[in-house]
């Protein structure tokens, strides 16, 4: 597999399928894992990081997960930005230094990271809201990949991380949500207050240090210690169905008495889509975002949940000059993502 | 006897350092030192300011060498300190490698070569040991 082949498909993130997807783009849960020989990330040498990589790919492959290896190190900034953009690894791992680098599964539902904040950072993601779903592959593959490592294992502690936030489990369980009509009813900062007081984060869509844009937000667990894995994904599969209720509440109050308003909302932002010569990153997002709940809301009905998501992934900067076959200026980039968006929305029509 | 408190460490109550791994007294973590005003790690050579400051710990020993601060930030931060989830097919109990590595880089920086190579040889054969209990 290579990064070029990866530009053919969305990937598993933002496929559009699976459990409450109109509402839930994807579930993720990450392990921190570190191997007990060699000191953590900010205290390991080149040739310590050499050989965390070199430990930890023999036991990808000796597992048979059939990952394929990346390496970041020596990978191009585009590509770096590229998987970044499909969530497959962070900025940290992106702009970190030495030998580092990603093991992605063929669907890029499992990943992982090799000398990020931590030795190890496995990855599943998958469409929708499926957590049970995302625990039982993940758990099989932090199992198979143990056999062949030592980890950093304390009988109190638990798995031992780089950072405290992170020992005991080492999991954070994320559900993505998409909330605009919570976002227009201006609730979201009543629910997100509740989250955090029963220890849940609120962030955006690239995780830690982002804002929220285009009414999609991540929804995640602070404490990983003294509770066990299969608790903590409970606390999150409680209360996301009550978001997801209120999101379709807020949906239908705003289709009730403010139907003429929100049309006219959904409708001027699929003709800017549609018609623009030149558009930023960011205002294709916030289109996008009211298009998606158009579509959800049966006020657009000529495409389809998988073609915006489609058109979101490969409207990103990186993506679309991978797209285009060369690196581009923002100014250049503006033009071609409206092409782009234009050609692609005549040929889902 | 080993340190009681370093036994957390060790699954089964062995001993941090392996007896097969000789070691200078400046490499073993001591009680002593842990109990300074500003404890510095053998293995990794932080100490807690740098801890404090960063946030971030160097290596898994760091856990017991700084175990006050950790312990209050679980309490502010964590429901309770000890956990309660999942536990490794197998636990390695022992750093003995962590602080071996650390002794062999101290031992270059001081062109004690001689030392540094014995360290290594060591080093290896603890792998080569152990991958061979993976493979059976």
């Amino acid at each position: 597999m290579t990064i070029d082949e990866l530009t053919r498909s969305p990937g598993e993130w933002l496929k559009g399928t699976g459990p409450e997807s109109d509402i839930v783009i994807c579930s993720r849960i990450r392990l921190a894992r570190n191997l007990a020989d060699f000191p953590f990330i900010s205290r390991a040498s080149k040739t310590d990081k050499g050989e965390i990589v070199s430990h930890v790919r023999d036991s990808i492959t000796e597992s048979g997960s059939r990952l394929s290896y990346f390496d970041v190190e020596k990978m191009p900034e585009l590509d770096r930005q590229f998987l970044v953009e499909r969530h497959l690894i962070s900025r940290e791992l992106k702009e970190g230094e030495g030998p580092r680098g990603v093991a992605l599964n063929d669907t890029e539902s499992a990943s992982v990271m090799i000398n990020e904040e931590d030795h190890m950072r496995i990855q599943v993601m998958r469409s929708g809201f499926d957590l049970s779903g995302a625990w039982e592959q993940i758990n099989d593959l932090d199992d198979r990949l143990e056999e062949n490592l030592d980890l950093a294992f304390s009988q109190e502690l638990g798995y031992l991380s780089a950072c405290p936030t992170n020992v005991g489990t080492g999991i954070r369980v994320g559900v993505m949500l998409h909330l605009p009509a919570l976002g227009q009813t201006n609730h979201l900062d009543k629910f997100f207050r509740a989250l955090q007081k029963i220890n849940l984060s609120v962030r955006g869509l690239h995780g830690e240090g982002t804002q929220p844009y285009g009414d999609f937000y991540q929804i995640s667990n602070q404490q990983t210690l003294g509770k066990s894995e299969t608790e903590l994904i409970q606390s999150l599969s409680d209360v996301i169905p009550q978001l997801i209720e209120y999101e379709r509440k807020a949906r239908q109050t705003l289709l009730n008495e403010r139907r003429q308003v929100l049309q006219d909302q959904v409708s001027r932002a699929y003709g800017v889509l549609k018609t623009a010569h030149t558009i930023s990153s960011e205002e294709t997002m916030l289109l996008l975002s009211s298009v998606r709940m158009g579509i959800n809301l049966g006020l657009i009905d000529d495409m389809t949940i998988s073609q915006v998501n489609e058109l979101f992934i490969n409207t990103q900067p990186a993506h679309l000059q991978k797209i285009h076959g060369q690196a581009l200026a923002v100014d250049e980039r503006n033009v071609l993502r409206a092409t782009f968006l234009r050609k692609k929305i005549m040929e889902f029509q | 006897m080993p340190d009681a408190r370093l036994s957390q460490f060790s699954g089964s109550g062995q001993r941090l350092m392996d007896p097969e791994i000789p070691s200078a007294s400046s490499s073993q973590p001591d009680r002593s030192r842990a109990e300074t005003r500003n404890p510095i790690c053998p293995a990794c050579g932080i100490d807690l300011m740098m801890f404090r400051t960063t946030g971030r710990l160097g290596c898994p020993i760091d856990y017991e060498i700084f175990a006050e601060a950790i312990s209050q930030f679980f309490d502010t931060n964590q429901p309770a300190s000890v956990h309660t989830g999942k536990i490794p097919g197998k636990i390695p109990g022992r750093f003995d490698i962590l602080l071996a590595r650390a002794e062999m880089k101290t031992a270059i920086q001081n062109s004690d070569y001689e030392r540094a190579a014995e360290l290594r040889d060591l080093i290896r054969a603890r792998q080569n040991r152990r991958k061979k209990t993976h493979d059976h």
